[in-house]
């Protein structure tokens, strides 16, 4: 089974948590018998359920809708067999963090497109369209044109739901009057300059959904997404193997591969953005800030000229990709972790770094990418794709301008750095290493800002953990990054921090313990005192202590042939793997405990609760409620915020510990 | 570091344990640190020192927004048409053990809260199952057994059968903001007047043929769940335009004298 999809009962009631938290009860009661019972059968769930068909078969819906159970239906439509996808099912608590990700980088348009397709499941883009702007099935143009006008009037006038049935009732329209028709209203816009800006014309969110499309955020929906590891495996393996099974450990092992790299295709099929088409842009469709969409495009080969707007294909099915969420996890979790070892400038260097690699980048890691060669010089030999590759004169070019770059360099560095292509009168440095002219850094020309930045990015590739690694000297100087030895430094950082958070001992010597173990690898008690120099009565309780919290792993050597205690040796070691498993446990339980107990908070107002959402009270709070009331609901809310944030805090570990590499397997 | 006081008094009778002229004296011996100006305790160490527990950070911007999000989008879709409570007092879906009965109406019943008062019409209706066939759906991606449920009859489709009664529109908001929930309580009010005057008629036949779906079936399980109270939920949303319309429809001329307000209901 595969690595992601193997199910633990803490996540099961994790997940069950969360689907109850989200999609309500029904959903939820489906999803746990699933749970406990594994790939099933309509008839099975009816048998195993307490729930009635009519309520099973509607939770199935709910549940497939969102993506959160496979069905087998492509390929064994009779029965059809159930299956939940738990990393989507886990993904349920990255929904806030998936908007948060998406507003920073390409801003509030695009987020709430995000947002509406998270809280659609997927859908096709024409629906997309209908629902943003719904027009009139009526036949003159300019009929048409007030329809859309009218709706995106009371959209601008601050209905936050946008109510299709009052506007249109009647056979849908055909889908390209639609596109073709679209107005902006330019009247709105310079009305309401102060408000967030929505989306204003069709024109307007097939380039948003595209461009979201290039950089990976949205992807397709293909039914082979539905099937579950197993029956992918099978279909690709049927695919691979051709007529007659192979014979023979060669032709076997080439059946693996021939299995991997057809479930890469399938999966790179996903995420390619099919060409759209275009059309001749005119003057209704206003400025959609083109020119800068195309510059962020980059990478891709094809973008559409100035004079022309992006159709998508109406009967495109869209969806978040959920993949993509992690890598922006990824580089949100790394940026934050150089800001607190490093400093907030090279922060902020390792962040345009990572942006611009995470275009380039579809997942964290291959799952099922072809073995690594034994041989570890042929690995060192492959080539870097140039998506991987940042130079530092391209961070030049799109850091922020308004960071104080010279933050935490030595100031002789910095005058060394500029002096010979700034000024003629150099600067000097005075006895309070105050730079004297002083020099300002945001008037640098890109020559000398590549130097200061480049410095930055040393500092970041000289930490122990080498947040980044020399390659060439094209652009001033390249660099790339090494996933697969910064990952696992990450992951032991992780550890060690969850070690030392422990006891007053356990700061003293259990990271020293874990370190020396690490290195040294299987030790008896003797060898333990003699590597960490301490006496091992001392550490003695220490190695207790983190045995049975599962990080060290213990094992008894008989030296005699009756197994005696006294003779045998009693090794300890270290292994990253069943550390990093078990504090994903943990971490997992206590995201479990955190959600318990705000339903349990959620109880206690159960009834104040429901006083404020009734219909004469909701929007009148003051009137209604009594002062204790509403000075108990702010603090309800400061609870759930809290709680909330602490299971977010909790995912980011979970992102650490699982997400961003493939299970560590010590040779 | 600083030695608890009062060891050095006991044992060796000679008075305080600190005497500035004389240096400290720790179990007997006398060391000639200068402590001048440090306060050494001298009382009983507390037993049970109160060591407050550690607190989380306060959340960052990011963070802020992050939850932001997330509670934004769970609102709306618990507003939506997919989220349920079914309030039947079972913790999870798998079947009852034999032993083990069934929860009865009574004891779900709470009798300070779930007593039916006028008002009572105003609380906020909950769906015991989705409603599924409000939006449009890609339907090969479905296990044939399920797509009867998608494309109803009531309903023409998408994609321009024949006349429809409602168009099926997927429910989107322009706004992604997080906004403060009462400001949106507001907007939708406002809205919801504008809808139950604009499609009063709708509503009414749609529930029926939903009542009668709901009757063809009746396992055992249904027929008790019919009877349970509606009304309660244990989340703190918006809201449910939607919900409330059906209400109002044929809530208030009919429902309330026979004892089950919430028949009619949307579910």
């Amino acid at each position: 089974m595969s690595y992601a999809q193997r199910e633990t009962p803490i996540l099961a009631e994790l997940c069950e948590l969360l689907v109850e938290d989200v999609y309500g009860e029904l959903a939820a009661r489906v999803f746990s018998v699933l749970a406990r019972h594994g790939r099933q059968t309509l008839s099975a769930l009816n048998k195993a359920s307490y729930l009635n068909s009519r309520q099973i078969k509607h939770g199935l819906v709910v549940l497939i809708q969102q993506h959160l159970v496979f069905h087998s239906a492509a390929v064994e439509p009779e029965p059809a067999s159930y299956e939940i996808d738990w990393q989507q099912s886990y993904a349920l608590i990255r929904y806030g963090r998936c908007l948060k990700q998406v507003e920073e980088r390409y801003g509030a348009q695009a987020a709430n497109v995000m947002s509406n397709l998270i809280t659609l499941g997927h859908t096709r883009v024409k629906d997309l369209r209908e629902a943003y702007f719904p027009t009139r099935p009526r036949d003159g143009d300019e009929s048409d044109d007030e329809g859309i006008n009218s709706s995106k009037k009371s959209a601008a006038n601050g209905s936050l739901f946008v109510n299709g049935h009052a506007e249109t009732n009647g056979v849908a329209p055909a889908k390209v009057n639609g596109v073709k028709r679209s107005h902006p209203d330019e009247e709105e816009e310079e009305a309401h300059p102060e408000e967030e800006k929505v989306i204003g014309s069709v024109a307007e969110l097939d380039s948003v959904i595209y461009n979201l499309m290039l950089q990976g955020w949205i992807m397709k929906v293909e039914w082979n997404q539905y099937l579950g590891p197993t029956d992918l495996h099978a279909m690709a393996g049927s695919e691979a193997m051709g007529a007659q099974p192979p014979e023979g450990t060669k032709a076997k092992q080439l059946l693996e591969l021939g299995i991997l790299s057809r479930k890469r295709e399938i999966r790179n099929e996903w995420t390619t953005v099919p060409k759209p088409r275009t059309r001749k842009r005119t003057a209704a469709d206003g400025d959609i800030s083109r020119s800068n969409k195309r510059q962020r495009i980059g990478g891709s080969d094809w973008a559409p000229r100035g004079d022309e707007v992006i159709v998508l294909d109406d009967n495109l099915a869209i969806r978040v990709n959920p993949e993509k969420v992690t890598v922006a996890l990824r580089t949100d979790t790394l940026v934050r972790i150089v800001r607190q070892l490093i400093g907030s400038v090279p922060a902020k260097v390792y962040e345009t770094m990572l942006r611009q690699i995470e275009t380039h980048t579809s997942r964290c890691y291959d799952e099922w990418a072809d073995p690594t060669p034994v041989d570890p010089s042929v690995e060192s030999n492959q080539e870097i794709e140039s998506g991987e590759l940042v130079s530092a004169r391209e961070v030049a070019k799109n850091i922020d301008p308004n960071i104080d770059l010279f933050e935490g360099l030595d100031p002789h560095a910095i005058i060394l750095l500029t002096s010979s292509y700034s000024s003629s009168t150099s600067s000097e440095v005075d006895a309070k290493g105050v730079i004297d002219p002083p020099i300002n850094p945001f008037t640098l020309d890109l020559e000398a800002k590549t130097r200061i930045v480049d410095r930055h990015i040393q500092r970041l590739a000289d930490h122990p953990f080498h947040f980044a690694t020399w390659h060439s000297r094209a652009g001033y100087s390249q660099w790339h990054i090494r996933w697969q030895d910064l990952i696992p430094s990450l992951i032991q950082h992780e550890i060690e921090t969850t070690v030392s958070a422990g006891n007053a001992s356990y700061q003293k010597f259990g990271v020293k313990l874990l370190r020396a173990l690490k290195k040294k690898g299987k030790l008896d008690e003797r060898s333990m005192g003699i590597v960490l120099m301490m006496p091992a009565n001392e550490i003695r309780s220490v190695v207790n202590g983190l045995t049975v919290r599962g990080f060290v792993q213990t094992q008894e050597i008989p030296r005699v042939e009756r197994r005696e205690a006294k003779h045998s040796l009693h090794l300890i070691w270290f292994d990253t793997q069943r550390a990093r498993e078990k504090l994903l446990q943990e971490t997992y339980k206590g995201m479990v405990r955190a959600l318990q107990r705000l339903q349990f908070e959620r109880e206690k107002v159960k009834v104040l609760l429901e006083k404020a959402e009734r219909s004469d009270v909701v929007g009148q709070e003051e009137r209604w409620l009594g002062k204790g009331e509403l000075e108990a609901l702010r603090l309800w809310k400061g609870v759930e915020r809290k709680l909330l944030l602490q299971v977010m805090r909790m995912d980011e570990v979970v992102g650490v510990l699982r997400d961003f590499c493939g299970p560590l397997v010590t040779p | 570091m600083a030695p608890r006081g009062g060891r050095g008094g006991g044992r060796g009778g000679r008075g305080g344990a600190y005497n500035p002229s004389r240096g400290i004296n720790i179990g007997g011996v006398e060391l000639n640190w200068d402590l001048t100006g440090l306060k050494i305790e001298k009382g009983p160490s507390e037993r049970f020192p109160a060591k407050p527990p550690p607190q989380a950070p306060p959340p960052t911007a990011g963070e802020d927004s992050m939850v932001q999000h997330y509670l934004a989008v769970r609102d709306r879709i618990h507003d939506g048409p997919f989220y349920t409570i079914l309030n039947d007092g079972m913790k999870s879906g798998k079947k009852r053990r034999a032993n083990e009965p069934a929860p009865i109406e009574a004891a779900l019943f709470n009798p300070f809260t779930d007593n039916q008062t006028y008002t009572s019409k105003y609380r906020k209706i909950r769906r015991r199952i989705p409603k599924l066939d409000g939006r449009p759906y890609v339907t090969d991606l479905f296990p044939p057994e399920l797509r009867s449920l998608l494309d109803d009859h009531t309903t023409g489709g998408a994609d321009g059968g024949g006349p429809s009664k409602k168009k099926k529109t997927l429910q989107i908001a322009k706004s992604s903001g997080g906004g403060s929930k009462i400001d949106t309580y507001l907007k939708v009010q406002a809205e919801r007047l504008q809808d139950i005057e604009a499609r009063a008629g709708d509503a009414d036949e749609y529930d029926e043929d939903e009542d009668e779906e709901e009757e063809e079936e009746g396992p055992e399980a249904i027929g008790e769940e019919d009877n349970f109270s509606a009304v309660s939920s244990d989340s703190e949303e918006s809201g449910d335009d939607y919900n409330a319309e059906q209400y109002f429809d044929n809530g208030e001329d009919e429902d309330l004298d026979d004892g089950d307000p919430y028949e009619n209901a949307y579910d």
